[in-house]
């Protein structure tokens, strides 16, 4: 009776990862929920709702994109002060979300110990610098002292247990001293893999293109327009149509909806581009403060040496 | 390094978090820049094709897709620095603006968010306020009107002040006929005379004339000061119900006054309305930047208030401008027809006259620059923001009318007759 029971049960396992490997029902849709009128008159009503629903967003859309794209032009022209306007970055190097992430734009760059040419790191280097040598000074100084208490202590201690721990401690204190000397060549290596990390993945990205038709731009029949031009090309056998722009990068997916929304006048591109340029400022935002991050923690590297090996020497 | 925990340990962890956050953050975006492409060339391949024209369906899918990959990757890419942290165990730091204390956060979010619904709802009580203001003062013009429609109907008015004025203020002048006319009245339309009779060489008249104003002047005063020190008698001059003619002052004035703020208040109200607009709009997009640069609710309102707050007065001088500045052509309108007004009402006063008589001209200039002066009244009580605009309109509606009146005062003065700039609206 076990054994059947087992055997039943062992079956209808298998039949069951038989019928999930053969029908995909992971990630369907539930077609029974769909919603769906099925009938003329619902058919009919469903096309005059949409109809309805889209001609509002239009004539909503022309009212209220041009106040939105204010202030993203804005936020643009803020962004761009800041950086281009300042005399801080090329046109070229606006700072849009690939370009800081891939590390073309100078100034965000954290690397304090080979600093690109315009970046903060090298604004302010003199001062890190100085900075640095002065809490490395001090390092030095606190080592000393240590090495000299450690010394004193391991001197007069009789007992085995005692000298054991002073002779750790010692080995702490040898431990710390290398690192307090190798501590920014360990800083520069790490500077140096994720700058190579970066290069190599922002290389992949440079054959990327965004086809944009410049057409979509024109307002109300730019759409119907591009259609148009596109199967009038293809009818003659032309490979893309011919007013199909290639841009690149995320500059370029900014820049068609800026173009959708400041000259097509269109809603949707206009928030899109809002909350797009918006989102940029917010990851200029956190680059700078990792610029800021990075200078801290490495000016400090240090002292953070010595304290820690202090702590442990005193435990 | 194994040896080495600690302080060092949690030190090198941050250094390497945020070194390499931008290697996971190129690794994604990467990623994310492949799939917008595929994405475009999905769209412009269906936009290409002849066959499938039409297919705005599908080629609106794609374009939200699109859409929503672009935002939500970089909105990913803010939070990336967050879980990564997380995934290696690194508590984020007070430092610099890191996350710890959500009730002091959430309580600025919550401060941000009703400050700024405080702030897109004012101009609304500001329509309200504006809308009572119009009906007071169209009811304080209805009793002015009434009061003097009754003393025109009833006893007459004097006639002695100025005939100019808004189209309302047509009072019953023809009532103040020439044998009731008071000696400042007689005074200017002697002196008109007496520069008539000079221009075709009569000197006996001339002087004649001069006299007989500068003894109405004088009589004028006489009964100005008798007046003043609580006599009613008056010497020589026509006798003048001067109840009446304070009740009439006093009502032209309401009227007056009731008209400018009603201009105003209207005024107001469209600067509000225009207001409530710019408001709530700046108040979506800031909301919208602020979630878009921070990464939570609360967050997005404290940055929203902050982007808000200078959008609302950049806005504000915007819609102030168009309020006040349309104002102000509405009244220099206003003037050009009292001008009008002013100019068929001393025809019938002065049938005799001549329209390009000197007093003809002054008494226009008169009539006009009167009714400027109120409403130029107005100008002060217009915000800064929109003055230079208004201070325009009246400049070009008024500077020709204040320079003849002036030049007319200068005139009397030198022929003797001892009238200042400022008391020529007394003739």
């Amino acid at each position: 009776m076990k054994h059947k029971l087992r055997n039943i049960i062992a079956i209808c396992f298998v039949l069951v990862l038989l019928v999930f490997i053969f029908n995909n029902v992971y990630a369907a849709i539930n077609e029974d929920t769909e919603n769906k009128i099925g009938s003329v008159a619902g058919d009919m009503f469903n096309w005059i709702l949409t109809n309805l629903l889209n001609s509002a967003g239009g004539i909503l859309g022309s009212v209220i994109a041009p106040l939105i794209n204010v202030f993203s032009i804005l936020i643009f022209l803020v962004l761009y002060m800041l950086f281009v306007g300042t005399g801080v970055s090329d046109g070229l190097a606006f700072p849009f979300p690939d370009q800081i992430v891939f590390n073309k734009i100078a100034l965000l760059d954290p690397n304090f110990i080979n600093p690109a040419e315009g970046s903060i790191s090298q604004m302010v280097g003199g001062l890190i610098s100085k900075t640095y040598y002065s809490f490395f000074t001090l390092a030095i100084t606190v080592f000393v002292i240590a090495a000299m208490v450690i010394g004193i202590k391991l001197a007069i201690s009789s007992l085995a247990a005692e000298k054991a721990q002073y002779k750790k401690a010692l080995n702490n204190w040898i431990i710390g001293i290398v690192l307090l000397f190798v501590i920014h060549y360990i800083m520069a290596g790490v500077f140096y893999l994720n700058e190579e990390i970066v290069k190599g993945v922002g290389n992949t990205t440079e054959e990327i293109t965004i086809k944009f038709d410049a057409l979509d731009a024109v307002p109300v029949v730019g759409k119907t327009l591009g259609k148009l031009v596109g199967g009038i090309a293809s009818v003659f056998g032309a490979e893309q149509s011919p007013t199909v722009v290639d841009l690149k990068g995320y500059g370029g997916i900014i820049l068609m909806y800026a173009l959708k929304g400041l000259i097509g006048q269109d809603l949707i591109s206009s928030i899109v581009f809002l909350i797009i340029i918006g989102q940029t400022f917010g990851l200029v935002v956190v680059y700078i403060k990792r610029v800021f991050m990075c200078l801290i923690l490495g000016m400090m590297a240090p002292i953070v040496v010595a304290v820690d090996v202090i702590k442990k020497s005193i435990s | 390094m194994g040896k080495q925990g600690g302080i060092l340990q949690v030190w090198f962890k941050n250094f390497i978090i945020i070194v390499f956050t931008q290697s996971f953050h190129a690794i994604f975006l990467a990623f994310i820049i492949q799939i917008v492409g595929d994405i475009s060339v999905n769209i412009e391949s269906l936009n290409f094709t002849a066959d499938t024209i039409g297919e705005a369906v599908t080629d609106a899918k794609s374009e939200g897709v699109l859409a929503i990959v672009s935002m939500v990757s970089i909105m990913a890419l803010i939070k990336m620095e967050k879980m990564i942290k997380s995934i290696f165990g690194i508590e984020d730091s007070k430092f610099l603006g890191g996350v710890g204390d959500n009730f002091a956060r959430s309580m600025a979010g919550i401060k941000s968010g009703v400050s700024m619904a405080k702030r897109t709802a004012e101009p609304i009580k500001d329509i309200k306020a504006s809308n009572d203001r119009i009906r007071k003062a169209r009811t304080g013009q209805q009793r002015a009107m009434d009061t003097i429609n009754s003393i025109g109907t009833g006893k007459g008015g004097s006639g002695s002040s100025n005939s100019g004025g808004s189209g309302n203020t047509n009072i019953n002048i023809d009532n103040g006929k020439k044998n009731n006319k008071s000696p400042e009245f007689l005074a200017g339309e002697l002196y008109g005379k007496a520069l008539d009779a000079k221009k075709s060489g009569d000197m006996d008249s001339y002087n004649k004339y001069m006299k007989e104003a500068a003894k109405n002047l004088k009589d004028s005063r006489t009964s100005d000061r008798q007046i003043a020190s609580g006599s009613t008698s008056t010497i020589g001059a026509p006798t003048i119900d001067k109840a009446t003619n304070d009740k009439i002052s006093a009502a032209k004035k309401s009227l007056q006054e009731n008209k400018i703020e009603e201009e105003l208040a209207k005024a107001d109200r469209k600067n509000a309305a225009i207001r409530a607009f710019t408001r709530a709009g700046s108040t979506a997009a800031a909301l919208a930047f602020g979630m878009g640069a921070t990464d939570n609710i609360a967050d997005a309102a404290t940055v929203a208030n902050l982007v808000d707050a200078p959008l609302d007065v950049v806005s504000d001088r915007f819609s102030a401008k168009q309020a006040y500045g349309s104002a102000g052509k509405k009244l220099s309108k206003d003037l050009e027809e009292a001008r009008k007004q002013a100019i068929e009402n001393i025809k019938k006063e002065n049938p005799e006259l001549e329209e390009d008589s000197v007093e003809f001209k002054a008494k226009v200039n008169v009539a006009v620059r009167t009714e400027m002066d109120a409403k130029l009244a107005v100008d002060s009580k217009i915000p800064q923001s929109a003055r230079k605009e208004a201070a325009k309109v009246w400049k070009e509606a008024g500077s020709s009318i204040k320079r003849d009146a002036r030049r007319y005062a200068n005139d009397i003065s030198r022929n003797g007759v001892t009238y200042g700039d400022t008391n020529i609206d007394d003739i």
